[in-house]
């Protein structure tokens, strides 16, 4: 663990940690998600950087009584992560004969020890459906977390997770029998 | 602290086994960068609108405004007592005032004077005299006598000093039902002029325990229905200087004769009205009450400063929560409407974010 200067740990008066320490302890579960929410590590370690610093600007606005620091800290990544997928959108509106004509560079697995063949199945699955995945796989957290995160009611969340796991599955096995 | 891991489904333990064996970590650059981040001092947190909190507070400073209307309130009660009011009179024992004092104002033709109610045990009334002008001139007397012996024979001096002042009794009733309580009722007209000593005379009679005078300025309307008399006088004269010419055709001699017939009617009817008015501003009506009931039983008890006060804070209140019951009412509607317009743009937000997840 690196060093930081320990003021920066020093808890807070009301109980909840600080920024600091919320930035150690769930930097690589916001890391994770957004690999899986965008499909991209470099876009994710970017991303990241983004919502730490978003999350450092708006963090007198957290309030433990609502919810634990790394959920808040999962919206902000959230929040980042879609405002980056819309200009993204936008550009390949912009550029839509570019776009479509640009051949895409060869991107970096999602995680080192993942095996080709689920990196390239999680790659065809939606933003969507990798989202739910890494909330409920990767951070464990409940469904009716998962579902406050996400907008949905607890039960569409397990819905929505069961179909992804089922199509990534499927799309596993397709690219082992190819 | 994560909250605990709900289970997924079995089929796919193997999936997620490997999943999270093969979890992405953060680059050094990144967890330095972050890290770096956390060594600036974050803002801190900004203490949140919580309702909870803010209802004892909202309660405590409608309490508090109702408390401080409340002495405003027993404020400007007090101060009407110090400057002479209906309600000093309502507590002080009746005390001989000037004349002057009380009379009514000069001009004005509405209630001249307010309301006097004078409770007290003194003997003597003090009945304001009644000024030049024409008033409308009414008293009211309650006064204690003691036994249903003193009651009758009260009764009939009450009656005999009236007409021996030039009055005359509109109304007498006497009631001793049962027991050694009993009251008597006299309403009595008297001429103007010698209402003071009807008072005081009838105040002679016993105990006073409540006194009130009445009175109204009619001379500002006397001399209203006096002008129009006059003018009505003039038409009148106008119209049968005109009747009385030679040259007028047939036609013209029957709508003067009309006009003139219609004026003479509306003279009469007022000059009648003028007569009656001035003959009731000449008489006086004074109700006197004789009883032999204690004035405990007659008069309203006095409310107590903190009585009052409770009293006072409690109408605050019920106002304060008329009004925010008027003003939720009036809102209602528009809050609906906005709770409703957040929902829909809630919606279509998650809607967009959902396809722009499914697209990505």
């Amino acid at each position: 663990m690196h060093a930081v200067t320990s003021s920066i740990f020093e808890r807070g008066r009301t109980g909840a940690p600080t920024f600091a320490e919320a930035a150690e302890a769930h930097l690589a579960d916001v890391h994770a998600y957004l690999v899986y929410l965008t499909g991209d590590r470099a876009v994710a370690e970017e991303l990241t950087a983004a919502t730490f610093e978003r999350a450092l600007r708006s963090w007198r606005r957290f309030d433990p009584r609502r919810g634990s620091a790394r959920t808040w800290l999962c919206q902000v990544a959230r929040s980042t992560a879609l405002d980056h997928l819309r200009g993204e959108a936008r550009r390949r509106r912009r550029e839509d004969v570019y776009a479509a004509l640009e051949p895409r560079e060869h991107a970096a697995p999602l995680a080192d020890d993942l095996s080709p063949a689920l990196d390239a199945a999680l790659r065809s699955l939606s933003a969507a459906d990798r989202e739910v995945i890494a909330l409920r796989v990767l951070l464990e957290l409940d469904s009716s977390t998962a579902a406050r995160l996400l907008g949905i009611s607890p039960t569409a969340c397990s819905t929505r997770l069961n179909r992804a796991l089922q199509r990534l599955e499927e799309k596993m096995r397709d690219a082992v029998a190819a | 602290m994560p909250s605990p891991p709900e289970t997924i489904n079995e089929r796919h333990d193997e999936l997620v086994r490997m999943l999270r064996a093969a979890r992405p970590q953060p680059s050094e650059q990144l967890r330095e960068r972050v890290q770096m981040l956390a060594t600036t001092a974050a803002p801190p947190r900004r203490p949140r609108f919580e309702l909870r909190r803010a209802v004892p507070v909202l309660a405590a400073a409608l309490l508090v405004a109702a408390v401080a209307a409340a002495a405003i309130g027993v404020g400007s009660r007090d101060s009407r007592v110090v400057g002479g009011g209906g309600e000093e009179a309502v507590r002080a024992p009746a005390a001989p005032r000037p004349a002057a004092e009380k009379a009514p104002p000069a001009s004005g033709s509405d209630r001249g004077a307010a309301p006097d109610f004078v409770q007290g045990r003194s003997r003597g009334a003090a009945a304001p005299a009644p000024s030049r002008r024409l008033q409308d001139y009414r008293a009211e007397l309650h006064v204690r006598v003691r036994d249903l012996d003193a009651l009758s024979s009260s009764t009939a001096r009450a009656m005999r000093a009236t007409r021996s002042l030039g009055g005359f009794v509109v109304v007498a009733r006497y009631d001793a039902p049962r027991g050694d309580d009993g009251d008597s009722l006299l309403v009595v007209r008297v001429p103007v002029g010698r209402v003071q000593d009807a008072i005081a005379r009838f105040s002679q009679l016993g105990t006073i325990v409540a006194q009130r005078i009445d009175i109204q300025d009619v001379q500002q309307g006397v001399n209203r229905q006096d002008e129009q008399i006059a003018a009505l006088r003039r038409t009148v004269a106008t119209l049968e200087r005109e009747l009385a010419r030679t040259d007028l055709t047939q036609d013209e001699r029957a709508r003067l004769r009309l006009r003139l017939l219609s004026a003479r009617e509306t003279l009469r009817a007022r000059v009648a009205a003028r007569d009656e008015t001035v003959r009731r501003a000449r008489l006086a009506t004074v109700s006197l009450t004789l009883t032999t009931r204690n004035p405990e039983e007659l008069a309203p008890k006095p409310r107590g400063e903190l009585e009052q006060t409770l009293r006072d804070a409690v109408s605050v209140l019920g106002t304060i929560l008329t009004w925010l019951l008027a003003a939720l009412i009036v809102a209602a509607p528009f809050l609906a409407l906005a709770a409703a317009g957040v929902a829909l743009e809630r919606a279509r937000r998650r809607r967009a974010e959902r396809r722009l997840l499914e697209n990505a």
